[in-house]
């Protein structure tokens, strides 16, 4: 295992997203509502500096659509 | 931390005498019984904010409103089920929050679209003239209900105008919800003749736009017209569109002027805060608007019938059982807001539940965060000096929703 290769994928469920936009106001770094209200994921997949940031977006998306997924 | 009801302890969280305390009641239970088990109405009582976080993001259809979210305790005493219940039908399509998905996410997408972020921001104009109206009709007055008078009309003049309906109707209809909002869940059997009164006011304006050829203009109404249960490709009748639409209607109307008025009151009892809010209400007020809403948010509880065994926020609880999550307890949490029972305009708040979570997180989120800012921003700019007369006030003291209902303001300056 070695952890420095640890890359984490941020994984909406679209079936559950609703496009409140909750996850951009906690991290406007890495998602995006568009025109249409459609959530957009701007890096899918995260580095060590940015897992806080995502991680908050996970705590607050109210319909529980996010998820990270680690990768080695 | 399984906490089942033990000999030593009951309490019918609907009897009067819970009601009449209920905040102590809530405490009690944060602290001694987290999780409690309430034998007659096979029900979960949640207190926690974390456990009550944990079950409301319980998905894959495992716990469902298919019984009601606001069900009666007579109902409760009445039904106890010995496994899960079917599911809610759908050919008719059975009124939105008792669906489970995929159907649940299919009606709410198709009328989310008006209360999303952009489309809501777009009627910050709209919301702003119509405070400044009103508080034009209402000031020479002197003193008014500033509930009902102002926060409820502008309130409801909005959802009148996202359903297409007449702004004349917007009082009538105002004065009905707050008459279901008084509904006390201990004299009465269902919530479905309170909502039924709200179908001859929904059904017009759906018939309006089905008339008008449902070309998207209205978007809470014409996705819902155009929408086709797959796979007969069978199209939504009035009545099912209806029972999509009352939530947002109630919703739309209810909580919003509560809070408003209310979180305008803890501001004025506490002049220092109303005097640091003011020093920039333009940077402060979003913020102060965020504890207004955990403070003062009416809802005290929502349902939920499991539909397989699962274990939940330590708890095993079986197929058929119910769960209930206390949300005014929740907010009161001192495990998750230092001193919770004091309103501090600027308090740090990590998350909330005020309005749900989960698969029925409010779809009205963003729109009753704009027009509580809206509509004390209006009033705190136009009226220097006020207060409140409190001896007369009006508080509904229900157990479903609670709240200022009668809040008087005089005006000073
Ligand atoms: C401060 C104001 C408001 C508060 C505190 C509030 C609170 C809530 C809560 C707690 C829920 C979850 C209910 C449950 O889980 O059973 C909810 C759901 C909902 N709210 Fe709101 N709400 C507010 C304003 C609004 C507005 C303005 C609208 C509409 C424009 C609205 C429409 C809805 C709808 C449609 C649902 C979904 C009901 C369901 O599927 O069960 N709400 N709200
Ligand atoms: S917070 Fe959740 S539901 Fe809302 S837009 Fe982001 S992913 Fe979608």
């Amino acid at each position: 295992m070695q952890e420095t290769h640890t890359k984490t994928k941020i994984v909406v469920d679209r079936t559950l997203c609703d496009g409140n936009g909750n996850c951009a106001a906690a991290a406007p770094e890495l998602f995006r509502l568009e025109q249409d209200d459609t959530l957009k994921v701007l890096r899918d997949m995260v580095d060590e500096s940015q897992r806080a940031k995502a991680e908050a977006a996970v705590r607050v998306c109210p319909k529980a659509a996010l998820k990270l997924v680690e990768e080695r | 931390m399984t906490v089942i009801a033990s000999a030593d302890f009951q309490i019918d969280l609907f009897s009067p005498e819970v009601i009449a305390n209920l905040e102590a009641v809530y405490k009690r239970l944060r602290d001694e019984h987290p999780v409690y088990y309430d034998r007659d109405y096979d029900t979960f009582f949640f207190s926690r904010f974390d456990d009550v976080w944990e079950v409301l993001r319980v998905g894959d259809n495992a716990l469902l409103a298919t019984e009601s979210n606001l069900p009666t305790p007579e109902y409760l005493r009445t039904h106890h089920n010995t496994g899960a219940p079917p599911f809610a039908s759908t050919n008719p399509m059975a009124p939105g929050p008792k669906l489970h998905s995929p159907w649940y996410e299919q009606m709410r997408a198709a009328h989310i679209t008006p209360l999303r972020p952009k489309r809501v921001a777009a009627l910050a104009d709209l919301v702003r003239n119509l405070a400044r109206e009103r508080l034009q009709t209402l000031l020479p007055q002197r003193k008014f209900n500033l509930t009902m008078d102002y926060a409820g009309v502008v309130g409801v003049t909005v959802i009148c105008s996202l359903f297409g309906l007449p702004a004349a109707r917007a009082r009538e209809i105002m004065d009905k919800v707050n008459e279901l909002a008084r509904y006390d869940p201990r004299k009465s059997t269902d919530l479905g003749a309170f909502f039924a009164a709200l179908t001859g006011d929904i059904i017009p304006a759906i018939q309006a736009r089905r008339a008008a050829g449902a070309d998207g203009s209205n978007l809470l109404i014409d996705g819902l017209i155009s929408y086709r249960v797959e796979p007969e490709g069978r199209a939504l009748s009035d009545q099912e569109i209806c029972d999509q639409l009352v939530c947002a209607m109630v919703g739309g109307i209810e909580s919003m002027p509560k809070v408003t008025s209310q979180g305008i009151m803890e501001l004025w009892r506490r002049p220092e805060q109303l005097k640091a809010v003011r020093a920039d209400l333009d940077a402060n007020l979003p913020i102060a608007v965020q504890e207004m809403i955990r403070y003062c948010a009416p809802a005290q509880y929502t349902f939920r019938t499991a539909h397989r065994d699962l274990t939940v926020a330590g708890v095993h609880v079986r197929a058929g059982q119910r769960v209930a999550s206390l949300l005014h307890s929740a907010s009161r949490d001192e495990r998750e807001f230092e001193d919770p029972d004091e309103f501090i305009w600027n308090r740090p708040i990590r998350r909330v539940l005020s309005f749900g979570l989960g698969q029925h997180h409010c779809i009205g989120k963003h729109l009753a965060t704009l027009e509580i800012t809206a509509l004390a921003h209006e009033f705190l700019t136009t009226v220097t000096s006020f207060e409140f007369s409190l001896d007369e006030a009006g508080k509904n003291r229900g157990v479903m929703q609670r709240g200022w209902i009668n809040l008087p303001v005089v005006i000073l300056d």
